[in-house]
C-alpha cells in the first residue's frame, strides 16, 4: 500500500512537471511567434540573396550601343530582370497564376499577359515551359539608364501543352524577341515584347559511337566509398592500384557515376571536378576509357530545373569532353525506375532535352542511358547513339532478351550492368555464395561470346556500407547490394579468375 | 531437352502471330492518319494588321469525325494557347481571339490530332500604323549643367492604339524648347524607338521636351538647367563699427555668385566661412545663397584681435581671404576705493564714454583665482570673505575687454 502510494505520488509529480513544462514551451512559442515579423530592413530588398533558379544560357552577343556604355552591374541586373520576367512569365502560364507578373512587367505589359492568362485560366490550359539559351544584343541604353532596348535572338527552349490537365503536344521553338526595358522601383520591367521571328528547330546529328564495341569492363566505386567516388580520403594511389587490378582483368572500359548534388548542382565543386579529373587521369595511364554516367540521384526532371540542370551539365562536359579517357556519356542511370513517381511523360521529356544539350557542347562523345531492363531501353532509341541497359534476371533469359532488342535497332546495344552478388546470409532462403557468383559469371561469358555481347560487370568490390538512398533501409537489400563485387576485403573471389580466365578475353 | 527443342517452334510461331497481328494494326492506323491529313485543312492566316476583333480561320476540308479531335494550338508574342474549333453555319472555324492578335509580332500555328502534327504554319501581325495611340517619351537625366559638355536624352516610342512598337522608318517629329526659341528634328524609328540628343543650353533655365508622329503627340517633360561650377568670388565685411565691444553683430556677405558662363549659382548654394583669429581660434558659419549672394553673422569679440575670413563653396571655389581689424573700447580700468572686504570696479565706460553694454565679462584675478563677472550698468562688485580667504594685503588683477589692471587690496 505505502509502495503503491510511493509510485502515485511520483507519477502525479511527474505528470505535473510534465504538463508545466508543456505549458510554459507553448506560452513561450506563441510569444516567440508574436515577435516575429515583418522587418524594416527587408523592405528594401537587400538582404535576400539570390538563389540558383532559373540559369538558362546567356550569351551577350554585344552591348555596343549609341546611348550610353553599359556597366557590368547593371548588365547583370539587366540580365537577371529580364531571365526573371520570363520565369514568372513561365510560371504564370503553367499555374495560370499572375503572382510575380507585377515586378516584372510595366502596367501596359502587365495587362496583355495577364489577359492571356486569364484566357487560358478560362479554358482550362495550362503551358509548361521554359527558355534554355539567349542570345542577347543591346540595342540601346539610355544616358539616364533608365531604358534599355535588347534583341534577344535564338531564344530556344521546349513548352509542353496541357488542356484540362490532358497533355496534348510538346513543342521546341527558337525564336528572336524584341525587349524594351524600363527601370521602374529598382527592377527593370518589361514594357515591350516582340516576336520578331521563328525558326526552325536545328536538328542534332547522331554520333557515331566508336569504342562501343568489343567493351568489356566493370562498373566501378573505389571499395571505401562506393557511391561516393570523389570523397576527399581517396587519393591517386587507390585508383591508380583498382585500375591495375582491373587492366590484370584484361577490361577496357570503367563506368562511373557523378551525383548531380555531390558536384554542387548549377553551381560546380571545383575541388571534385578536380578528383573527377584525377580519376581520367590514372584511368588514361592504365590505358582504360569512361564512361561517365551523369545526373546520379537526381530525381525531379521538372521543366523548371531544366536551366539548372542543364548548367550543371555544361561545366562537367566542356571541362571533360577533350579528356582522352572519356568514351562517353550515360545521361541517367536507370530514370525508367523514376516513371511511376514522376511520370513517364516528364522524366523522357527531361531525358530528350537533356541529350541535345549535350549533343551541342559535344559534337564527338556518344551519349546512351542506362535503362535498368531491356524491355525499358526501347525508350528514346532514336536520340541516343547507343543503347545501354541492365540485366537482374534470370541469366538464361539473357540471350533472348539481347536478342530481341537487337532486333529493334541498328545502334550498338551495351549491357550496362549484371552481376550477381554472393550473399548467403540471414535475410535469403536459399542466396549464392562465392562459388555461384563465379558459376554465374561463368555461364554468362558464354552467353556473352557467343553472342558478342558488350557489357561492363556490376561490380569490382564488395562494399561495407551501402548508403541509404541506393537500396533503401531495407536489410535484405542492402545486405545484397554490399556483395555484388568480385573481390572482397580479403582478396579475390572465384568469380574474379573466372572473369580474368575468359575465353573471350582482350589481348 | 525436348522442352527446350518444344520451346523454339512455339517461340517461332507466337512471334510470327505476333508480328503478323502489329504489322495489322499499324497499317490501319496508318491509314486513318493519312485520311485525318488529307481531309482536314485549314486556310492558313496570312499577314496582317494586328486588330482587337480577332482572326476567323475557316476550314478548306474537314471530315466531322475527325474535327473533335483536333487541336489548335496557337503561340505569339506572350504566349502560346489553345484554341477551340468552333461550329457556325454548319461550317467548322477557329477564332483567334484578340488576346492573341492584338500584339504585333510573329504567330506559329500548329493544327494536332491526337498528338501528331496535321498542319502547321505562321503569319505575321504587323502594327496598325493609320491608327495611332501616342508617343511614349523618356527624358533623362532631367538636371543638366549649362555648359558645353552636359546634355540630356529624349527617347521616343510611338505605338499604335493597340500598343504595339511602330516599324522601322516612322518618322516622328522631335521638338524642344527653350528661352523661347524651339528647335525640331525628324528621327527615324529603329527597333520600335527613336532617341535624340539634346546638348545643354549655356544659361540656366527649364528646357521643354515634346514629340510628335502625325497627330499623335508625347506628353511634355522638362529638364531643368542648372548653373555650372562656380567662378572664384569675393567677400566683404559690414558692420556698424570696428569695436571689440562682445555685442555688435558684424555681416560677411560675398559679391554675386556666377558660373564661367555668367548664370547666377542656384539659390541655397552653401557658402561656408571659415574664421581665425590672432589668437589662432578657428571658427565657421555658413550660410545660403539667395540670387548668388551669401550673408553671413557673427558678434564682435570682446577684446582687440585681427579675424582672417575666407568663404569656400565646398568642391567648388574659394574667396580670397579678407582681415578684419576690431579696437578695444575701454581705454582703462576704474577701481573704487575699497570698502570693507567689497571691490567694486567700473563703471567701465566706451568709445564714446557711454557705460559699455550689460554682460561684458571682467575677470578679478587674486592668488591666481579667478572669478569672472558680468557688468550691469558698467558696473560689477565682488565680495571676497575672510573665512576662505585669510587677512592680508593682496594683490588683485582685473581684466576686461583686453585691458588689465593692477592694485593691491587689503582684506580684513
Amino acid at each position: 500500500m505505502k509502495k503503491n502510494k510511493i509510485l502515485y505520488r511520483i507519477f502525479i509529480i511527474t505528470v505535473f512537471i510534465f504538463l508545466n513544462a508543456g505549458v510554459i514551451y507553448g506560452i513561450s512559442q506563441v510569444i516567440a511567434y508574436l515577435n516575429t515579423g515583418a522587418d524594416s530592413s527587408k523592405m528594401l530588398h537587400l538582404d535576400v540573396a539570390r538563389t540558383d533558379y532559373y540559369l538558362p544560357d546567356v550569351t551577350w552577343v554585344s552591348i555596343n550601343n549609341p546611348g550610353r556604355p553599359m556597366e557590368a552591374a547593371n548588365q547583370q541586373k539587366i540580365e537577371q530582370d529580364y531571365l526573371d520576367a520570363w520565369y514568372v512569365k513561365n510560371l504564370a502560364l503553367e499555374n495560370n497564376n499572375i503572382d510575380g507578373i507585377y515586378d516584372h512587367y510595366t502596367e501596359t505589359a502587365r495587362k496583355k499577359v495577364n489577359a492571356l492568362i486569364e484566357y487560358n485560366a478560362a479554358q482550362k490550359i495550362s503551358i509548361q515551359s521554359t527558355t534554355l539559351s539567349h542570345h542577347i544584343t543591346l540595342n540601346f541604353y539610355s544616358t539616364d539608364g533608365t531604358v534599355a532596348v535588347l534583341t534577344d535572338r535564338q531564344v530556344t527552349g521546349v513548352e509542353k501543352i496541357y488542356k484540362d490537365h490532358v497533355f496534348l503536344t510538346q513543342r521546341e521553338f527558337n525564336d528572336d524577341y524584341r525587349i524594351i526595358l524600363l527601370l521602374e522601383d529598382g527592377f527593370w520591367r518589361v514594357r515591350h515584347f516582340e516576336k520578331l521571328a521563328a525558326h526552325q528547330n536545328t536538328s542534332i546529328a547522331q554520333i557515331a559511337p566508336v569504342g562501343i564495341e568489343k567493351m568489356q569492363g566493370l562498373n566501378y566505386y573505389p571499395e571505401k566509398h562506393p557511391w561516393d567516388t570523389f570523397n576527399d580520403s581517396i587519393k591517386k594511389e587507390t585508383l591508380k592500384a583498382d585500375f591495375e587490378i582491373i587492366k590484370d582483368l584484361k577490361l577496357n572500359t570503367i563506368r562511373i557515376f557523378i551525383g548531380y548534388e555531390d558536384l554542387g548542382k548549377a553551381a560546380i565543386d571545383n575541388l571534385k571536378l578536380k578528383r573527377l579529373k584525377t580519376l581520367l587521369d590514372q584511368a588514361q595511364k592504365a590505358d582504360l576509357k569512361v564512361m561517365i554516367t551523369l545526373f546520379d540521384f537526381y530525381g525531379d526532371y521538372d521543366m523548371n530545373n531544366w536551366t539548372l540542370t542543364n548548367r550543371h551539365l555544361k561545366s562537367i562536359v566542356n571541362s571533360l569532353k577533350d579528356h582522352p579517357a572519356v568514351l562517353c556519356w550515360d545521361i541517367k542511370n536507370e530514370p525508367d525506375l523514376d516513371f511511376e513517381n514522376r511520370g513517364k511523360d516528364r522524366v523522357l521529356s527531361w531525358l530528350s532535352q537533356t541529350i541535345k544539350a549535350v549533343k551541342q557542347l559535344d559534337s564527338l562523345h556518344p551519349v546512351t542511358i542506362g535503362w535498368s531492363t531491356h524491355k525499358a531501353a526501347l525508350h528514346l532509341k532514336e536520340d541516343v547513339d547507343f543503347i545501354s541497359y541492365h540485366y537482374y534476371q534470370d541469366l538464361e533469359d539473357l540471350s533472348k532478351a539481347h536478342n530481341s532488342l537487337k532486333k529493334t535497332t541498328l545502334k550498338p546495344i551495351v549491357l550496362q550492368e549484371i552481376g550477381l552478388p554472393s550473399y548467403d546470409g540471414f535475410w535469403t532462403f536459399n542466396g549464392n555464395d562465392k562459388e555461384d557468383q563465379a558459376l554465374f559469371y561463368k555461364q554468362f561469358l558464354e552467353t556473352q561470346k557467343r553472342d558478342s555481347i558488350n557489357y561492363l560487370l556490376w561490380t569490382l568490390y564488395d562494399f561495407d556500407t551501402i548508403p541509404q538512398d541506393v537500396a533503401g533501409s531495407l536489410p535484405w537489400r542492402r545486405n545484397k547490394q554490399a556483395y555484388f563485387g568480385i573481390m572482397d576485403s580479403t582478396g579475390i573471389k572465384p568469380a574474379y579468375n573466372v572473369i580474368k580466365n575468359r575465353s573471350s578475353r582482350l589481348p | 531437352m525436348i522442352k527446350r527443342n518444344l520451346h523454339v517452334p512455339i517461340f517461332i510461331v507466337t512471334v510470327l502471330i505476333a508480328l503478323l497481328f502489329s504489322c495489322s494494326t499499324a497499317t490501319q492506323k496508318e491509314e486513318e492518319k493519312r485520311i485525318t491529313t488529307y481531309n482536314c485543312s485549314i486556310k492558313a492566316p496570312v499577314d496582317q494588321v494586328v486588330t482587337n476583333a480577332g482572326i476567323v480561320v475557316h476550314f478548306t476540308s474537314f471530315v466531322r469525325d475527325i474535327v473533335e479531335q483536333l487541336e489548335f494550338i496557337i503561340s505569339g508574342t506572350y504566349g502560346t494557347t489553345v484554341l477551340p474549333i468552333q461550329l457556325d453555319n454548319e461550317q467548322f472555324k477557329i477564332n483567334i481571339p484578340k488576346e492573341i492578335t492584338q500584339h504585333a509580332g510573329r504567330i506559329n500555328w500548329q493544327l494536332i490530332a491526337g498528338g501528331k502534327t496535321i498542319q502547321k504554319g505562321d503569319f505575321k501581325l504587323f502594327s496598325n500604323t493609320n491608327a495611332l495611340k501616342t508617343v511614349e517619351n523618356y527624358l533623362g537625366p532631367r538636371s543638366i549643367i549649362a555648359n558645353n559638355r552636359d546634355y540630356t536624352m529624349l527617347v521616343s516610342i510611338p505605338v499604335d492604339s493597340l500598343d504595339n512598337l511602330l516599324p522601322d522608318g516612322t518618322n516622328v517629329s522631335m521638338r524642344h524648347q527653350f528661352k523661347g526659341v524651339i528647335q525640331q528634328e525628324i528621327h527615324r524609328v529603329t527597333a520600335g524607338f527613336t532617341w535624340h540628343k539634346i546638348n545643354s543650353p549655356l544659361i540656366t533655365g527649364r528646357l521643354i521636351t515634346g514629340s510628335t508622329l502625325n497627330n499623335i503627340s508625347s506628353t511634355e517633360l522638362v529638364a531643368d538647367v542648372f548653373p555650372d561650377i562656380a567662378r572664384p568670388f569675393k567677400i566683404y565685411e559690414d558692420s556698424n563699427h570696428n569695436y571689440a565691444d562682445g555685442n555688435e553683430i558684424i555681416s560677411i556677405k560675398t559679391d554675386q555668385i556666377k558660373d564661367p558662363n555668367g548664370n547666377v549659382m542656384s539659390d541655397g548654394t552653401i557658402v561656408t566661412f571659415f574664421m581665425t583669429d590672432n589668437f589662432n581660434q578657428r571658427w565657421t558659419t555658413t550660410a545660403s545663397t539667395v540670387n548668388g549672394y551669401a550673408f553671413a553673422k557673427a558678434l564682435h569679440p570682446e577684446k582687440p584681435s585681427t579675424w582672417t575670413v575666407r568663404g569656400v563653396i565646398t568642391g567648388m571655389v574659394e574667396s580670397p581671404e579678407i582681415e578684419i581689424k576690431f579696437q578695444s573700447i575701454l581705454k582703462e580700468i576704474t577701481i573704487q576705493p575699497q570698502e570693507s572686504n567689497t571691490i567694486i570696479v567700473g563703471p567701465l565706460t566706451s568709445y564714446l564714454g557711454q557705460v559699455v553694454p550689460d554682460g561684458i565679462q571682467v575677470s578679478l584675478k587674486l592668488n591666481d583665482k579667478e572669478i569672472i563677472l558680468k557688468t550691469k550698468k558698467g558696473i560689477v562688485s565682488h565680495t571676497y570673505d575672510s573665512k576662505t580667504i585669510l587677512p592680508g594685503t593682496y594683490e588683485l588683477k582685473v581684466a576686461s575687454l583686453g585691458v588689465t589692471a593692477l592694485k593691491a587690496i587689503d582684506l580684513k
